[in-house]
């Protein structure tokens, strides 16, 4: 016996080797480098061919439009950022439960699925306007609509991933006379967690555009408000620091959906041994 | 004493847009408490069938399963049932000593028939309670499975081809734990597999099934004493009774011992 644990000892837990310190150092750099030659690039090109600023603003003026009134961009920011997580967090719960159903019966699956496709081919512009009238100008119209454009990709998510159970797990619960909730909890919620996030992957920057589109076709507030105001007055490099802004908003909401992925799906495929 | 399995004329029809499949056909086999017995047979000759209807994973279109004096799924309430696939089957989000427990977590039995430590420690595993299947070997995935299987004392072992997928060092090495083990518990076991020295070893009875339709052309009582290991491989009796099950499998030669 301890021969054989000991060659599965050495067969089985080989590591990975680490990179070399100095070449990992480098290859984070290097982004960072690239878009440091950019904007130099950038703001020598705008200065030299003496480009007007409501064309293209050099650099250094975006940064002296995010510099002087900072407050009015987080301000912006934080309004569609709570619309948007407000809704994708709507759709998620709702999307998961509806799934949930679809997954334990193929009739309510038939039933279901054409009115959610529905949800997903209906353009959001045409739909906007409806809401505002059902729900006035505060922020449910835009949580919705931040919810519209996140829900199916959840839905079709949950439903695979609740279907992609191992089937010997699932014969061998069964056998053990395990109930419709056990397989559920012990077997199915599991499986479609590698499922869902990849749905949350695609959804959590669907949800800001949502939430902006949304601030936009109103006026109301948020970024999108910020941005009409900006093009209504010619102010450049204000659009330029809304889109970096968002930009920054939605990198940050993608990494911290990667980081929570890594720590809860340490056991799936695509991060063993990282 | 009641049979663990009582199987008679089971048949077993599958549907499909192309048509109708006979799986299995009239098959009859009993299996004593505390016996060991293997299935053999080409692929397609329904002894998956047979086990899954033992198990109670199908309802069979003909005949009647008994399992323990009861039906299929009576023993499946009562946790009588353990079951080992071809691929293990093991939770890749749980550690090894976790997929151990499952089934208590199913059962709500506290610590379950039997003691997790020791259960590990036997299957030798111990080392690796901590780790997930996916830092095992293929083989030890296999105890993981093995001792998934035992942890809440159940009275019949329904192995599927359960060392189908490993190289011969680790079936060399499993067969003689399994054996190690289901000496010292003695529940009855239906062991299915390709291998005809496998069941042989193994057995206290090869059941030997053919294809199209799946049905059992013979049994073979094999009266090697026990305990059993390596060495018997190269004993003359060994050799007649491999022989065989063999002939048997290829329809060429009387058999002893006949159909039940």
């Amino acid at each position: 016996m301890a021969r054989i644990v000991e060659v599965a000892d050495r067969a089985t837990l080989t590591d990975r080797a680490p990179e070399p310190r100095g070449e990992s150092l480098l290859l984070a750099a290097l982004p960072v480098l690239v878009v440091a030659a950019i904007l130099v690039a950038w703001e020598a090109w705008v200065r030299i061919a003496q480009v007007k600023a409501y064309l293209l603003p050099p650099p250094s003026a975006i940064a002296r439009a995010l510099a002087e009134e900072p407050m009015r961009y987080v301000e912006a920011a934080a309004v569609s950022l709570g619309a948007a997580l407000g809704g994708l967090l709507l759709a998620t719960v709702g999307a998961f439960a509806l799934g949930v159903l679809m997954a334990h019966s193929r009739a309510l699956e038939r039933a279901l699925y054409p009115p959610a496709l529905l949800l997903k081919v209906m353009p959001i512009v045409a739909v906007y306007p409806l809401f505002l009238i059902w729900f006035g100008f505060g922020v449910w119209p835009r949580v919705l609509i931040a919810a519209l454009i996140t829900f199916f990709p959840v839905l079709v998510n949950t439903v695979i991933g609740l279907r992609s159970i191992d089937p010997q797990a699932h014969d061998f619960l069964r056998a053990l006379h395990a109930s419709r909730s056990q397989v559920f909890w012990l077997l199915r919620l599991p499986s479609s967690l590698p499922y869902l996030f990849a749905a949350l992957r695609i959804s959590v920057p669907l949800s800001l555009i949502g939430a902006v589109v949304a601030e936009f076709l109103s006026g109301a507030s948020g970024m999108g408000q910020l941005i009409l105001v900006a093009n209504g007055d010619f102010d450049t490099p204000a659009l330029f620091g809304a889109v970096i802004v968002l930009a920054t908003l939605g990198v940050s909401l993608t990494a911290a959906i990667s980081y929570l992925e890594r720590r809860v799906l340490d056991w799936h495929e695509s991060y063993r041994g990282v | 004493m009641t049979p663990a399995v009582e199987v008679r004329d089971l048949s077993h029809r599958y549907v499909s847009a192309a048509g109708e499949v006979v799986a299995l056909e009239a098959a009859s086999l009993s299996v004593g408490a505390g016996e060991f017995v293997s299935i053999v047979g080409p692929s397609g000759c329904g002894k998956t069938t047979l086990l899954r209807a033992a198990a109670g994973l199908l309802e069979p279109t003909g005949g009647t399963v008994r399992v323990l004096g009861s039906t299929p799924e009576a023993a499946q309430r009562a946790h009588a049932i353990g079951l080992i696939s071809q691929e293990p089957g093991l939770l890749p989000w749980r550690s090894v000593e976790a997929n151990v427990r499952l089934p208590l977590a199913v059962t709500g039995e506290g610590t379950g028939g039997e003691d997790v430590p020791a259960l590990l420690e036997r299957v030798g595993i111990a080392r690796f309670a901590g780790y997930r299947p996916a830092q095992l070997s293929g083989g030890m995935r296999q105890r993981v499975a093995l001792a998934r299987a035992l942890v809440h004392g159940p009275r019949l072992l329904l192995m599927d081809e359960p060392f189908g997928a490993l190289d011969e060092l680790s079936r060399e090495d499993l067969r003689l734990e399994l054996l190690a083990l289901w000496e010292s518990e003695r529940i009855a076991v239906i062991f299915v597999t390709h291998a005809i020295h496998e069941a042989v070893l193994l057995s206290d009875r090869v059941v030997v099934m053919s294809g199209s339709p799946g049905r059992i052309v013979a049994e073979v009582a094999v009266d090697l004493p026990r305990p059993r290991t390596d060495a018997l491989v190269a004993t003359p009796r060994f050799i007649a009774l491999a022989a065989e099950v063999r002939a048997a499998l290829r329809g060429t030669t009387p058999v002893r011992g006949g159909v039940a």
